[in-house]
């Protein structure tokens, strides 16, 4: 864009009636070329050096201050591999994951197929069912908090009132329950996406689907078996997959609600490598988790294309 | 069930539609409600037991005391100093890109096509932490144009997404004829691809500001002066102080939420759109 706006706010000059008479000659993959070179640049600049630096970080011992770094070789990758908290983490990642995504997919389709019907007041409605998506993080964990609160929360209360809980629980900072509260706030916080996809996607499929059906005479359940089902196939695929390659590389959620804690019960994988960087000063070991965790995420998703890629096609 | 008339029938089912709808806003908004009414209420409320669900009366002293006892203001322009510079730098490396992507045929278009897939595999803190060291020789920590670098890295694919959907729906057919009458590939941007993805530009605009401004982990990362704090970050350092007010943190999160959430109201056929098309 700059480039050319550049050149089109002085179209008098000679130089630039010539510059322009160039784009005009470009090829096709020229011009393509020209117009994503800004995107590719900084795309290196800021994934491609940074992942590049970061893997040298990771095989040296590199501390927050120390001037001079170490190196280490693969021995912060064996030592880490080695560590229970690294299987430990890598399991509340799975659990978080696994759990995340099942609510969000419930909540979003559920939510999605209520909003495809049609009733009075359906462009409110579907706004403020889509809002959550727009709340910083920030914002929805404090609300919660607040909300589970451990000592007068309003969500004590009503549990007690409806005898579910004996007494106040401290949602967050007892390990039974931090996990499946922050379980629940990923759900809230990021089922709008899910819901935003499957919507788009209902909104597609051609009433005369449906319409035929009826004079075949099948029942409403039949025909969300038979017609919608298939139809949110392939978009369902992509929403878990990408659900999941988000929730599994989560900070803010987890970090704002427990910081890993109580103990590590809460601690994923991302977390363990902030901890590790920042708390604990050794950005080569952190960084040496972050990369482990690329690699659980990348051989994840292979698995995942492998067993259900090709049923969603 | 079976020998109910058609116009029965049609009743059960308004019945239903309603009660489902009814009945999964009010269970969905429940936190946000809730959230409203504890920061409008006298704060020696807050910890009454049993909780009151309505406030005896309605004060915004929490407001009045964010605004007074914290640096709130400071954060509230750091946040839209950072969104707008990052609106500024994503719009400006993600229009040709998208333009590139809708009209012409290049080497590599698949891989411009498929970013956010590729992008979202590496987690944030493999690019945070070195980053964070790249930053800090460059002196870009604690700089609001670094913070905005960051939120540009990651609302690019998003960006990209939109504005894909907007070119797409611009037919060949008037960039062609305009071509046969004789106008470069300049006069073609600016006289009949800009005016007509305006709207689409605009709600691009509006939801790559929405993105930095809730964005937390790099905020947390590169700003360690209070001074430069956005607000996720400086809302979230009011936790710590001694004694938590919640009434007045929950007014903090209620002036940082409530206007994105009416934005989604105006974003909301485009995000559709932009879904129904994309993958991301």
């Amino acid at each position: 864009m700059s480039e050319v706006s550049e050149q089109t706010s002085a179209t008098s000059t000679g130089a630039l009636a010539q510059a322009k008479n160039k784009l005009d000659n470009l090829s096709e993959n020229q011009m393509g070329l020209l117009l994503v070179l800004p995107l590719a640049v900084l795309l290196m600049v800021l994934y491609l050096y940074p992942i590049l630096r970061g893997f040298v970080f990771s095989l040296q011992e590199v501390s927050l201050f120390a001037t001079d770094p170490v190196w280490a070789g693969a021995q912060q990758y064996v030592d880490t591999l080695n560590s229970d908290r690294f299987w430990g983490a890598l399991e509340n990642g799975i659990v978080y994951t696994v759990g995340s995504v099942a609510v969000t997919v419930v909540v979003g389709v559920g939510t999605a197929l209520v909003l495809n019907r049609s009733f009075f007041g359906e462009r409110f409605v579907t706004g403020l069912v889509l809002s959550p998506y727009m709340i910083p993080i920030v914002g929805i964990v404090l609300v919660f908090r607040w909300l589970f609160n451990g000592l007068n929360g309003a969500a004590n209360y009503v549990f007690i009132e409806l005898g579910l809980v004996n007494q106040p629980i401290a949602w967050f900072s007892s390990s039974t329950y931090a996990m499946p509260m922050l379980i629940l706030i990923s759900g809230w916080a990021l089922y709008p996406f899910v819901c935003m996809l499957v919507l788009a996607k209902l909104q597609t499929i051609p009433d005369e689907y449906y319409e035929a059906a009826d004079l075949m005479g099948a029942s409403r359940t039949r025909q969300f078996v038979s017609i919608t089902l298939p139809q949110l196939k392939s978009v369902l695929f992509v929403a878990i997959l990408l659900r999941m390659l988000w929730t599994f590389n989560l900070f803010d959620i987890i970090w704002l609600g427990t910081q890993g804690g109580p103990g590590n019960a809460t601690e994923t994988l991302p977390i363990m490598a902030y901890r590790i960087a920042f708390d604990g000063l050794r950005l080569g070991e952190g960084t040496a988790v972050a990369f482990l965790t690329f690699v659980v995420l990348a051989a994840g998703t292979t698995i995942y294309f492998r067993s259900f890629g090709e049923a969603s096609a | 069930m079976f020998d109910l008339t058609l116009r029965q029938r049609h009743y059960l089912e308004r019945v239903t539609t309603y009660g489902l709808v009814i009945g999964m806003t009010v269970l969905l908004m429940i936190p946000m409600v809730w959230g409203v009414l504890s920061s409008v209420r006298p704060s020696q409320e807050l910890f009454s037991w049993p909780p009151q669900l309505i406030p005896s009366n309605i004060t915004l002293d929490n407001y009045r005391l964010l605004l007074e006892t914290t640096e709130f203001t400071q954060y509230f322009v750091n946040s839209l100093v950072v969104a707008v510079l990052a609106m500024v730098f994503t719009l400006s490396i993600a229009t040709p890109a998208a333009y590139a992507v809708t009209r012409y045929e290049f080497k590599g278009r698949q891989y411009v096509t498929n970013l956010s897939t590729i992008i979202y595999m590496f987690p944030l803190v493999l690019l945070g932490i070195p980053l964070f060291v790249i930053f800090s020789q460059l002196g870009l920590t604690n700089s609001r144009l670094g913070l905005a670098l960051t939120h540009t890295a990651f609302a690019l694919p998003f960006a990209l997404m939109l504005l894909r959907v907007f070119f797409n729906d611009i037919s060949p057919a008037i960039v062609e004829s305009a071509r046969l009458v004789g106008a470069g590939r300049i006069t073609i941007i600016r006289k009949i691809i800009l005016p007509l993805s305006l709207p689409g530009i605009v709600a691009t605009v509006i939801f790559v500001m929405a993105l930095s401004w809730k964005e937390y982990f790099f905020a947390l990362l590169l700003m360690n002066k209070n001074a430069l704090s956005t607000l996720p970050i400086g809302i979230a350092s009011l936790i710590g102080m001694s004694t938590t007010n919640w009434g007045l943190i929950l007014g903090g999160v209620m002036i940082m939420s409530l206007p994105p959430m009416v934005l989604i109201f105006f974003l909301y056929d485009y995000l559709l759109e932009g879904f129904a098309v994309s993958t991301l």
